[in-house]
């Protein structure tokens, strides 16, 4: 029976356009943006230049052609002031000057002193007696380990992004499947269809089956966009993502799960005290409220690991969803902590459905005018459950 | 002590003095009433009368204060209502789910398997006459559509008991015939049902029997002709060869007269005999009928009765 409501709210809520635009958009602008970053950030291929080189600058064409990751050269030997002029090349080296046509291009200046000091420094060291070997033990760089006092090594940047991405995206997807779970329960009763439903089916096996029903969507979708995000990070091959990050997320589904099942539940109860679609936004604020604190808590402690703030809230049944994961992501959470804020999460699910469901099936029935708080707790004409 | 009397006949619903109160309104007050296999009964009362919540409680969507409601001989619980067919007063369907899908939902809520539930739909979709709205969104059907969707959804899982509070209310003509014949079928097949209805022709046309409630309590039941047979009133029918110009009756309310003819209510006691030669005395008569009243009439004087002895209550 609570299957067969479920799989309704997965066919019917996972064919709307409005569904689908958005698992689509979050998707494709995941991909999009690692692509974007890595055609901005110039990725392998190199810029195109030609180098004008005049008989004097004869010895320097071999080295100058080589090259290197952000400029493909091409040289024009023999080349004269006229080639410059009318574009044929982009700068004109005689072995002691770079003539330009106009403001010099940076990179394209910067390569050339470059490969011609090394030229220099060759030349030099082989008249100081030193050979290509002792040239290159002279520049052996110098490996220097880097040490944080946080504890977070090199991923520390990474972990921060992505604790980050981990909060705000819990937050947004409680806060978008909070309101969908709202709006299908006002919908059921505006439309008076939750009549014809209670006169087969009990309210606790229909909230049973609404929330079964859209935890699996938004599970679904949040899917679907990890694996955008993935494929974005292939795309881009230089983000080294660390282990340790990738090792939190199915941390962090289990906690979106139970966030979700405590969250749906207090959407679905505030979601019955109202008749109309009109008074849902004035309805939904119980249960908006303390996501948007556990929201303001994280987004506030972002340059501020172990703040008291969230330490205590991710504790908390109301704020946990989105400060659990800030917390797992950024590497500071213990697992005994972990294990203890996900069982206080889970217990208090059972709590909310006790207090919801109380509060649901009291209100169902009712219309008109919007349930007060009072009514629906002392709940004296309430639907048996 | 509640089961004792088992030589009673209990099959179908049987309502055992149910009460309920919201707030300060008594909303059912003691009522008891009976719907046998087989029976078709109108359930008759004016506005905030009761019936809608008589009706919900059968559904177990009240909680009553006191009072017990039986199927068969056996507490209403789950299972029974599984077996009970109910279409509420204000039309419950889900707008953008399409008719048969929506149709097959009920029936898999109702316990049918897949292939039972598209079969089911299929039959009644096609009886109710929207079988070929089967695949458009329940909010591009009219009204009247709407409603005989609504009997589909209340008959898919084909049960033995039919609660429809207003099934008539908004239908034209032609789909008011049709329910009418899927409900009498319905009753005719063994199945209880209990309809309540504000269109007393319609009433009087489809059921033999009635209840008729008013401030929660019953004021009547039984055999509509033998209420109208009861009932100490009579109506008297008069038409004339040629217009009469003014007339009164000797006795009672003139509730029509155009010239031509006339009704006229007798009051309980009255002399016919002399209403009639009062009547023959104004002109040249061509038909004339002296009848009880019709069960609009009856259900006005009932409901009225009681509603003026509630008051010093």
């Amino acid at each position: 029976m609570i299957w067969t409501i479920a799989t309704r709210e997965v066919v019917t809520r996972g064919r709307s356009k409005g569904f689908l635009a958005i698992t689509a958009i979050l998707f494709v602008a995941l991909i999009a943006a690692a692509v974007a970053i890595r055609f901005l950030g110039g990725g392998d291929d190199a810029r195109s230049v030609t180098i004008g080189i005049t008989r004097d600058g004869a010895a320097l064409v071999g080295p100058l052609a080589v090259g290197d990751e952000d400029l493909d050269p091409t040289i024009v030997t023999g080349a004269d002031v006229a080639d410059l002029e009318n574009g044929e090349v982009d700068v004109l080296f005689d072995g002691a000057a770079l003539t330009w046509d106009g403001s010099p291009d940076r990179g394209l200046d910067d390569y050339i002193r470059r490969v011609v000091q090394e030229a220099a420094v060759t030349d030099r060291a082989a008249a100081a007696g030193l050979g290509v070997t002792e040239l290159g033990a002279l520049f052996e760089p110098v490996e220097l380990e880097e040490v944080r006092l946080d504890g977070g090594a090199e991923e520390s940047d990474i972990r921060f992004a992505a604790a980050a991405v981990s909060a705000i995206a819990t937050f947004m997807l409680l806060q978008v499947w909070g309101s969908f779970m709202m709006m299908g329960v006002i919908e059921e009763k505006s439309s008076k269809v939750i009549e014809v439903l209670l006169s087969q089916i009990r309210p606790a096996t229909l909230l049973g089956g609404k929330i079964l029903g859209l935890g699996i969507l938004a599970v679904g979708q949040m899917l679907i966009v990890v694996i955008g995000l993935v494929i974005g990070l292939a795309l881009v091959q230089d983000i080294d993502v660390p282990s340790g990050v990738w090792a939190t997320a199915p941390l962090l589904l289990v906690t979106f799960v139970l966030g979700f099942g405590f969250y749906a539940t207090a959407f679905a109860a505030v979601g019955s005290m109202v008749s109309r679609q009109e008074d849902a936004t004035s309805a939904q604020l119980p249960a908006m409220l303390p996501l948007f604190i556990a929201y303001f808590i994280a987004v506030s402690s972002l340059g501020s690991p172990g703040n008291p703030a969230v330490t205590i809230g991710s504790f908390i049944p109301f704020t946990s969803p989105v400060l659990l994961p800030l917390r797992t992501a950024n590497g500071d959470m213990p697992g005994w902590q972990v294990a203890l804020a996900l069982a206080i999460l889970a217990v208090s699910i059972f709590a909310m459905l006790q207090l919801a469901g109380r509060i649901y099936r009291y209100s169902l029935l009712r219309s008109g005018a919007r349930v007060s708080w009072g009514e629906a707790w002392r709940n004296r004409n309430a639907v048996d459950l | 002590m509640t089961n004792g009397s088992s030589s009673v006949a209990t099959d179908g619903l049987v309502i055992t003095d149910i009460a309920k109160r919201y707030g300060s309104v008594q909303a059912v007050d003691g009522l008891t009433l009976a719907v046998p296999r087989g029976a078709l009964i109108g359930f008759l009362g004016p506005n905030g009368a009761g019936k809608t919540t008589t009706m919900r409680a059968v559904m177990g969507m009240v909680r009553l204060d006191r009072g017990t409601i039986s199927w068969d001989g056996t507490t209403v619980d789950d299972g029974t209502r599984r077996r009970v067919g109910y279409m509420p007063q204000e039309r419950g369907l889900y707008a953008r789910m399409k008719v048969k899908e929506q149709v097959v939902y009920f029936g898999r809520l109702a316990g049918l398997s897949k292939s039972e539930a598209n079969a089911r739909a299929e039959h009644w979709l096609d009886r109710v006459g929207v079988s070929d709205r089967a695949d458009s969104l329940v909010q591009e059907l009219s009204g009247g559509n709407q409603q005989r969707v609504q009997l589909a959804v209340a008959l898919v899982h084909d049960p033995d008991l039919l609660i429809l509070d207003e099934p008539f209310a908004g239908l034209d003509p032609v789909a008011a015939e049709n329910m009418r014949g899927i409900i009498a079928d319905r009753a005719e097949a063994g199945a209880s049902v209990l309809f309540s209805s504000h269109q007393l022709d319609l009433v009087e046309d489809l059921c033999e029997q009635v209840v008729i409630i008013a401030g929660g309590r019953l004021v009547a039941t039984g055999a509509i002709s033998d209420l109208r047979a009861a009932s100490p009133t009579r109506l008297l029918r008069v038409r004339w060869a040629a217009p009469v110009g003014r007339w009164q009756p000797l006795a009672g309310t003139m509730l029509r007269f155009d010239g031509h003819s006339a009704e006229v209510e007798l009051p309980a006691g009255a002399d016919v005999q002399s209403a009639i030669a009062n009547a023959v005395s104004a002109g040249p008569v061509t038909e004339i009928a002296v009848e009880p009243p019709g069960l609009a009439d009856l259900f006005a004087d009932l409901v009225i009765g009681t509603e003026a002895a509630e008051v010093p209550a």
